[in-house]
């Protein structure tokens, strides 16, 4: 059963689906990190930019892996938004109004969905991506191989942007909470909403990759929600290199546990893997601190 | 004596009474009530960890669907009397909670963490559930047909007997938070709310304390999975509920972390609204109570952060104690 | 010579390459009032740290009353008999000053009504019996303060280190914190260790003083003499309240 064929496949899945979840992540970590906000609804944009995606898909015949071209700009402003109606009066509140507050955006999302979309799953009508390339007997599918590419191009971005400007750099001194020369002259309000516009916007990027082999129904929220929590924890503050590595090795989890025990078992090792890392790990893998 | 502990139960005991009457003994309208008194139950239990340790805790969902499988499959593959088997399903919960909660206090997890983690029990008990084809599987197991029967606890067709359990299990877990709130316990809890640092410095054992709070409170919970079960009819993994997780420690924070009236009461009323809601809108707007709950609780959080049990308990103490600290 | 209630041996804490406590020793005599002073930074919140228990150090021990205590969590240390107030009050908002002192009555008491004597007494003693039914988020810094000493009086114990009680109060109110634990020593027989770095405080209270600098004791002995002290004029170089 164990075949190195079955094995290199799965790893391949493994880590085509985990860069896939980084970029699922990425957002969530840039507003706990730079922004000291909890948000418990991360899950429930990503399950909002799928359903985005869907309708785009719908209605414009668009192909999702194109959706983003749309959803993002929509999505940064939806981050705007969020923040001046919601994350900016709790910044500086303690966790458990920031959890109350966010799980309250959690189930208004996840009950809007509900209303517009109704509770069955819904995946997209069609895709150009539909397609597995072959490497002997090694299947490679596009969509997810396409997936990975925006995902990695995305993460390189982000981290010129990152080291490379005077935002960037503004945004990685506040997340290591220096009142550092960095931030003189930086107006942190405003630096907290990019960073919100920013991490919700990147999560449409993530929704459309995602329906492109996954379906999409209300409830998807609060498996991404953990899903991307978990990655987070594993990275602890260590950038967005972190990320990537923590987002492959749920990738792997989430492949392995699909091919050799049940597929939905996957969020069982997943989340039992999350626990255990807040046991022993409480700073994360790859953590600076 | 406190007086506290004669006239609570008392009073909403006797209020709890009145109600099947108001209702003409409606076997549905009971079903309703009864549900909405377990939740609350709940929702008084969570207290005890939330609202006395401050531990935002979301495995509500887990430790009632413990209940309930202990309970029902008990009943289902051995016979096992509910009598026993919802005392069990809470002790198996409190079990799973102190095999969980030692780690989780004794690595320092807060806040956050605690919060996800604890979502996270409840979402990998259902899977577990959904691929452990012996017991759990995606078909309903139902409990055996018995008929009228007081060993079994079964009741066909009438509803009254589970509302009055129900309230019963409420009353006794409001009496236990007041128990609480009043003594070494209760003083402690808050105090490691309030700050761990300083709790321990006092001479607390925090951890141990945490594990106490966590323990009372599952076990409660277990026993609401317990009365659920014999309502419902059948196990399904799909009982393990998130859902139940989030509004239970909605309506506890927004009925006032610690306030022992303020939780119950808002529980009743917002979830009698929902059932409501529900029974009038589901067809067009199937998550309109969660709305309502949702927008209540950002409200709350946002501008009351105190809940309504602030000056509920103000009041509470006026009608009911004389004078401050009373020894019981 | 009265035995020592607190013995510090060689203590040694780092944090990453940062030095905090370098080899201190001390003794703490049963009954005394002991001053420890140093510039910010010095390590002396680290040292209470390391006695009470919230940081373990990476060499030494720490010995009360005759039993090595390092390594315990803080509580059963609490419960052997040694109280606390913290340099940033860590106050309980939503508990009432008497609820508050409560809580800490419990660690000795046996009974409800044993729990209710010391909460008035130490409320009395403290002088603070008039916020009894005030809560802890309506509290000024100095009544903050006092309210910490009481809880930490409340736990009935037999050596109380207090970690700087008199920063940011005005003077008429530090007369009252240096009257109170002169009283806390002689009438309640509770060793005292008090951290200030201001010196003029701690000649007002203290025999015996240690000066921490840079993690390292510079000096020990009676506190006229540390003003002629070398190494004690120069740590404190640049430091204008002397
Ligand atoms: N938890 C900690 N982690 C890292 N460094 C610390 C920690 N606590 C104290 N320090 C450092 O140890 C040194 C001594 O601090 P502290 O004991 O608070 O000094 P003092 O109380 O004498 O002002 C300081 O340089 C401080 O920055
Ligand atoms: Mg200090």
């Amino acid at each position: 059963m164990l075949s190195p064929t079955l094995l290199l496949q799965n790893l391949i899945f493994g880590v085509l689906l985990g860069s896939i979840y980084a970029l699922a992540a990425i957002g969530l970590s840039l507003i706990f990190g730079v922004v000291n906000l909890t948000n418990f609804a991360h899950g429930d944009f990503i399950m909002l930019a799928m359903y985005i995606s869907y309708f785009l898909g719908v209605s414009l015949k668009l192909d999702p892996i194109l959706t983003p071209i749309i959803g993002f700009p929509v999505f940064f402003l939806l981050g705007i938004a969020v923040y001046l109606a919601i994350f900016h009066k709790i910044i500086r509140a303690p966790p458990l109004s920031q959890i109350a507050v966010t799980v309250g955006l959690l189930v208004l999302l996840r009950n809007f969905a509900l209303a517009v979309w109704h509770a069955e799953p819904k995946s997209i009508p069609r895709t150009l991506l539909g397609y597995s390339y072959r490497l002997g007997s090694i299947l490679i599918p596009a969509d997810r191989l396409t997936g990975m590419l925006i995902s990695i191009a995305t993460f390189l971005i982000l981290h010129l942007f990152l080291t490379k400007t005077k935002t960037g750099i503004a945004m990685r001194a506040l997340a290591d909470n220096l009142d550092s020369a960095a931030l003189m002259g930086v107006n942190v309000r405003n630096l907290n909403m990019l960073t919100c516009a920013l991490g919700i916007g990147i999560v449409a990027l993530a929704g459309g990759i995602l329906l492109t082999f996954q379906p999409v129904n209300p409830m998807t929220g609060l498996i991404y929600g953990l899903l991307t929590w978990s990655i987070v924890a594993m990275a602890g503050l260590g950038g967005v290199s972190g990320i990537l590595l923590s987002g492959i090795i749920f990738g792997l989890a989430d492949a392995f546990t699909a091919a050799f025990w049940d597929p939905r078992a996957r969020e069982i090792t997943i989340y039992i893997l999350f626990i255990l890392l807040l046991w022993f790990r409480p700073k994360g893998l790859f953590g600076r601190r | 004596m406190d007086r506290r502990l004669i006239l609570t139960p008392l009073i909403s005991l006797g209020v709890l009474s009145l109600v099947p009457p108001l209702l003409g003994f409606n076997n549905y309208y009971l079903l309703l009530a009864s549900l909405i008194l377990l939740y609350t139950t709940m929702v008084s239990a969570w207290n005890i960890i939330g609202g006395f340790a401050g531990q935002v805790d979301l495995a509500a969902g887990a430790y009632h669907g413990i209940g309930i499988f202990v309970t029902g499959l008990l009943f289902i593959f051995y016979r096992v009397t509910p009598l026993i088997g919802i005392f069990l399903g809470g002790l198996v919960a409190a079990l799973l909670a102190v095999a969980i909660g030692y780690p989780t206090f004794r690595f320092g997890l807060r806040e956050v963490w605690y919060a996800l983690s604890s979502l996270a029990l409840v979402v990998i008990l259902y899977k577990l559930f959904l691929v452990w084809e012996s017991v759990g599987g995606t078909i309903e197991r139902y409990l055996p047909k018995v008929g009228f029967s007081w060993f079994y606890l079964m009741f066909p067709g009438n509803y009254l007997y589970y509302y009055l359990m129900s309230a019963l299990l409420l009353v006794a877990t409001i009496v236990v938070n007041i128990r609480i709130r009043y003594s070494k316990l209760g003083y402690y809890l808050l105090a490691i709310r309030e700050n761990e640092e300083a709790a321990e410095m006092l001479g607390i054992d925090v951890r141990r304390y945490k594990l106490y709070a966590l323990m009372i409170y599952s076990f409660i919970v277990g026993l609401t999975g317990g009365i659920f079960v014999l309502m419902l009819g059948y196990v399904h993994p799909v009982l393990f509920d998130s859902w139940i997780s989030i509004q239970t420690a909605i309506l506890g924070i927004v009925g006032g972390l610690g306030s022992i009236a303020g939780g119950p009461i808002i529980a009743v009323i917002l979830l009698a609204i929902a059932e409501y809601l529900r029974v009038r809108f589901g067809g067009y707007i199937p998550g309109l109570h969660q709305i309502l709950f949702a927008i209540i609780l950002m409200l709350i959080v946002l501008f009351k952060p105190g809940g309504i049990g602030e000056w509920l308990d103000s009041l509470w103490h006026r009608i009911t104690a004389r004078r401050g600290m009373e020894v019981a | 010579m009265p035995k020592p209630i607190l013995e510090v041996r060689g203590v040694t804490k780092r944090f990453g390459g940062l030095t905090a406590l370098n080899r201190v020793s001390f003794n703490v005599e049963e009954g005394a009032i002991i001053g420890i002073i140093g510039p910010n930074g010095a390590g002396k919140t680290t040292l209470f740290n390391v006695i009470t228990g919230f940081l373990k150090p990476e060499e030494g021990k720490v010995i009360y009353d005759g039993h090595t205590v390092t390594g315990l969590p803080p509580h059963r240390i609490a419960r052997m008999g040694v109280a606390r107030t913290f340099q940033i009050v860590k106050p309980f908002p939503e508990l009432t000053v008497e609820e508050a002192v409560r809580v800490g009555a419990y660690l000795k008491a046996e009974d409800e009504g044993e729990v209710n004597n010391i909460v008035d007494d130490v409320l009395e003693f403290v002088g603070i019996e008039h916020l009894r039914d005030r809560y802890g988020k309506e509290l000024n810094l100095i009544q903050l303060k006092l309210t910490e000493i009481a809880r930490a009086l409340a736990t009935r114990p037999r050596l109380l280190l207090v970690d700087e009680a008199v920063a940011g109060l005005t003077p008429g109110e530090i007369d009252n914190i240096i009257e109170m634990v002169h009283r806390i020593n002689r009438e309640r027989n509770i060793t005292v260790c008090l951290i200030e770095h201001i010196m003029r405080f701690i000649m007002r209270v203290s025999e015996r003083i240690i000066v921490l600098h840079h993690g390292e004791k510079i000096f020990e002995g009676k506190p006229e003499e540390a003003y002629e002290d070398e190494a004690v004029i120069k740590a404190y170089l640049g430091e204008r309240r002397i």
